[in-house]
């Protein structure tokens, strides 16, 4: 029992504890709603849903707004692992109660409005800073070119570097000595365009105007404020901007004191909004009247019993109707590990869900997962420190659900490493043999080992071919139990048996040609590689029409036995990043030694990168190992029997985003506990 | 210390394993960081993610080094006293850095191309994170046969 069954429930309950009914359900947290519906109908035809949306967005908006200026003080990486604070119902019901969410996030807005209206005027002045700044030289009021006088005006204008002589010329020609003056200041190394200002009379305004547009220059329209001389504006300026500073500080402090005091509350809400919001779709899947809804979900059936129970609480009010699957249904998968595969599951996961009525692959992959990161990770000493890390993080965040299968999965990694490492008498490498001190250690190493990659490897080459063509083998024998089950017997026999004993037989020969098998089994294996090709030859081709096309798909099919080959020949993998890790760790062994030879600081040089060294070649190693040993399970093993194609079972709970809710129960544990007991 | 010719050889080797496969791992490396990159400016959540990509294809540098440092300490140049070898034994062992070198530069481009599209395919569908690791790992099959093909050579050529 692989992959858990499913029932189908049909409730109908009646409008007075409709929402009761809802709200066990969620907390049950094990019953996926089926749309009966094919359109989405309006929430709004529920009283509650009223303005949800809107609180809902209101909540986002306020975390978003808080979460810059809020210092978490709780553990950010346990979070991150799924461990939330506990909330109760309760707590919930009652701040949303005490805390008007729309109301407070007013409130905020006016605060993001207030900062926002603040740096905005300082980055205001600052660019009006700029300007003066660049005519600092410039002795009289600026009032004189923002408003002037009765008789003269000025302005103020940006000229590209490359204009200056041409409107330095214009202008000495338009303006008489008694009609006004212009000043231009001085480019500064890579300035590309400079200031200048020009005062004259009022009549020519105009004309001097249009000189400067003609010459490319930008007329820049100062601040009417500014009237004094740019000096005595630049120290206004610096202490208006100190104002505003000292204001944005102070609101900034505001809001930060608003996010340590409301920012787990805003989040809170947001969650509780959310569960309403989901119990409000789920309703709005069924059919309602005005009196009744109707509903239909898929529970798994180890769970009907709690199901059960729960609803015949309300009697008569709700009406329960339990039916198996029809042909054509699909019901979701929920997979039902055995505590050992457990680990193993989110590979399966990852490659995709196996249909309702497929086999579920995780313990059929979890053996040679386990063995392969092993070998290919490949150090007692890696392993160990990989293995303590894991166990550290699993035992101090206590990650939840998927993400804790997953640690424990390396972990076991971690520890097969160990083990192979021991076999194959790597610890850190060459440790024990590259360093001196060690040398008490070597014999109880060498009297553990039981193979040495580095000196020789072909033993483990050999075993990585053996093991491979064994899952190989094994996976061929899961689809012909899988065909033999869904009663293809011709399938089984033909597809599968075939091959089993055209493979068996050619290995056999093989070892036999190799001389590692006596030449006593030399004509069984040629009369079994025989038999299997013939089985091959004469149903390869069955679905062909005629006997000549039949057989020749038949012999054709033979062809095959290279797409074998290549899958044994592709756990060479498992060798080559053993061996990697055996030659880095190596490397890094001899270059500490070698590092210890520098005089006075070569003993601190040699423990750095030793330890960042093996630090490194961990990671690298590790992730090498993870992703080929999957590989091996995806493309190798997965090809021979498993297809995916199934929906992953997603319950109607309470599942939220930033708490764990305390009333809820987790549905995993629930339907494992039920269906092994 | 007059230099032999086949330790001239030897040494070649050595640096046409670490700068090839370094080269096709810098490739793949530096497209898929960029494209990273372009993922996060949307996103920066997904660093994690990217970043585990971008990495994908810089084992093959790493299994160039790898064999580089086998050479040298075969023909003693690290830790140990320079040992003879004959033009035939440099030779070989030049050979022998080959599939590592080349199969190391085309694999890490390669790799890399497909680290840049996996990581798109995380751009859209986070939850496909495995499947988005496992493809560029097929690419790096090769790698890994070709640098076991290289160390077993090494292996067998004795000095």
């Amino acid at each position: 029992m692989a992959i858990a069954k499913f029932c189908k429930l049909d409730l109908v309950i009646h409008e007075s504890v409709r929402d009761e009914v809802m709200s066990d359900l969620q907390k049950l947290g094990c019953c996926e709603i089926i749309k009966t519906q094919s359109t989405e109908e309006d929430t709004q035809q529920f009283e509650s849903s009223k303005n949800l949306d809107e609180k809902l967005s209101e909540a986002r908006f306020a975390i978003k707004f808080l979460e810059p200026h809020y210092v978490d003080e709780g553990n950010k990486i346990a979070r991150l692992l799924g461990n939330k604070p506990k909330v109760s119902l309760r707590e919930m019901v009652e701040l949303e109660k005490s805390l008007d969410l729309v109301e407070y996030s007013t409130k905020l807005r006016k605060l993001e409005k207030k900062l926002s209206e603040i740096r905005a005027e300082i980055s205001k002045l600052k660019a009006s800073e700029e300007i003066l700044m660049k005519i600092k030289d410039f002795s009289l009021p600026l009032s004189l070119l923002t408003e002037g006088t009765e008789y003269v005006i000025g302005l103020i204008a940006v000229v590209p570097v490359e204009q200056i002589g041409v409107l330095k010329t214009e202008l000495e020609e338009s303006l008489k000595p008694n009609e006004g003056e212009f000043h231009i200041s001085m480019p500064v190394e890579k300035d590309r365009e400079v200031y200048v200002i020009a005062i004259f009379i009022r009549k020519k305004n105009e004309e001097i105007r249009s000189i400067f547009s003609v010459s490319g220059a930008s007329i820049v329209e100062l601040d009417r404020r500014l009237s004094r001389t740019p000096v005595e504006e630049l120290s206004k300026l610096a202490n208006r901007k100190e104002e505003l500073k000292s204001l944005e500080k102070q609101f900034l402090e505001k809001v930060a004191d608003e996010a340590q005091k409301n920012f787990s509350k805003v989040q809170l809400l947001h969650d509780y909004y959310e569960l309403t919001k989901k119990r409000l779709e789920a309703l709005c899947s069924g059919l309602s009247t005005e009196h009744a809804t109707w509903m239909q979900m898929w529970i798994p059936q180890a769970v009907m019993d709690v199901v059960s129970e729960t609803i015949s609480r309300y009697d008569k009010l709700v009406h329960m109707g339990i039916s198996n699957p029809d042909t054509g249904e699909e019901p979701p998968v929920f997979l039902l590990s055995k505590k050992w595969a457990l680990p193993f599951e989110p590979l399966t996961k990852l490659y995709g869900l196996p249909e309702y009525d497929g086999i579920d692959p995780t313990p059929f992959l979890a053996p040679f997962f386990f063995l392969f990161f092993g070998m290919c990770l490949g150090d007692a000493g890696y392993g160990g420190i990989f293995t303590l890390i894991l166990l550290y993080a699993i035992l101090k965040y206590r990650p939840r659900r998927d993400i804790f299968k997953f640690f424990a999965l390396l972990l076991l990694g971690g520890v097969s490493s160990v083990m192979v490492g021991i076999l194959t008498g790597s610890l850190f490498g060459d440790m024990i043999d590259a360093f001196p001190i060690f040398e008490a250690l070597k014999d109880l190493k060498n009297s553990v080992k039981i193979t040495d990659l580095m000196h020789d490897p072909m033993p483990f080459l050999g075993f990585s071919f053996f093991i491979g063509f064994v899952q190989i083998i094994f996976g061929l024998l899961i689809a012909l139990f899988d065909n033999l089950r869904r009663k293809d017997y011709i399938g089984a026999i033909g597809d599968q048996g075939g091959w089993i004993t055209f493979l068996l037989g050619l290995a056999m020969y093989i070892l036999v040609r190799a001389g590692m098998l006596s030449s006593v089994f030399s004509s069984p294996s040629v009369i079994l590689s025989l038999v299997g090709a013939s089985i091959l030859i004469a149903t390869q081709g069955r679905e062909k029409k005629n006997i000549f096309s039949k057989l020749f798909s038949g012999v054709m099919s033979l062809y095959n036995i290279t797409s074998y080959l290549g899958d044994v020949l592709s756990y060479s993998r498992l060798l080559a990043l053993g061996l990697v890790t055996s030659v880095i760790a190596m490397i890094i062994n001899t270059l500490t030694l070698q590092s210890f030879n520098i005089p006075y600081v070569g003993w601190f040089l040699g423990l750095v990168l030793f330890a960042g060294g093996h630090g490194f070649s961990i990671a690298i190693n590790a992730l090498g190992a993870f992703v080929h040993s999957l590989r091996l399970q995806y493309v190798e093993f997965f090809s021979k029997f498993y297809k995916a194609g199934g929906r992953l079972f997603e319950p109607f709970n309470m599942d939220a985003q930033y708490i764990h809710v305390l009333e809820a129960s987790d549905y995993e544990m629930l339907i494992r506990t039920k269906a092994f007991s | 210390m007059i230099m032999e010719l086949g330790l001239v050889f030897a040494i070649l080797g050595a640096a046409l394993a670490v700068v090839l496969a370094g080269c096709g791992s810098a490739v793949g490396v530096g497209i898929a960081g960029e494209s990273g990159a372009g993922v996060m400016t949307e996103d920066p959540g997904k660093f994690g993610l990217v970043l585990l990509l971008q990495a994908l294809p810089g084992t093959q540098g790493i299994y160039g080094l790898l064999a580089g440092f086998f050479v040298i300490m075969k023909v003693g140049l690290l830790g140990g006293s320079p040992v003879h070898v004959s033009l035939e034994q440099g030779l070989a062992i030049l050979f022998a850095c080959l599939p590592i070198a080349i199969v190391g530069y085309i694999s890490g481009f390669a790799q890399g191309k497909t680290s840049v599209a996996s990581i798109q395919l995380i751009a859209k569908r986070p939850e496909e994170a495995g499947k988005a690791v496992i493809l560029p790992a097929m690419v790096e099959t090769y790698a890994v046969l070709a640098l076991l093909m290289s160390i077993i050579l090494l292996n067998s050529i004795s000095l």
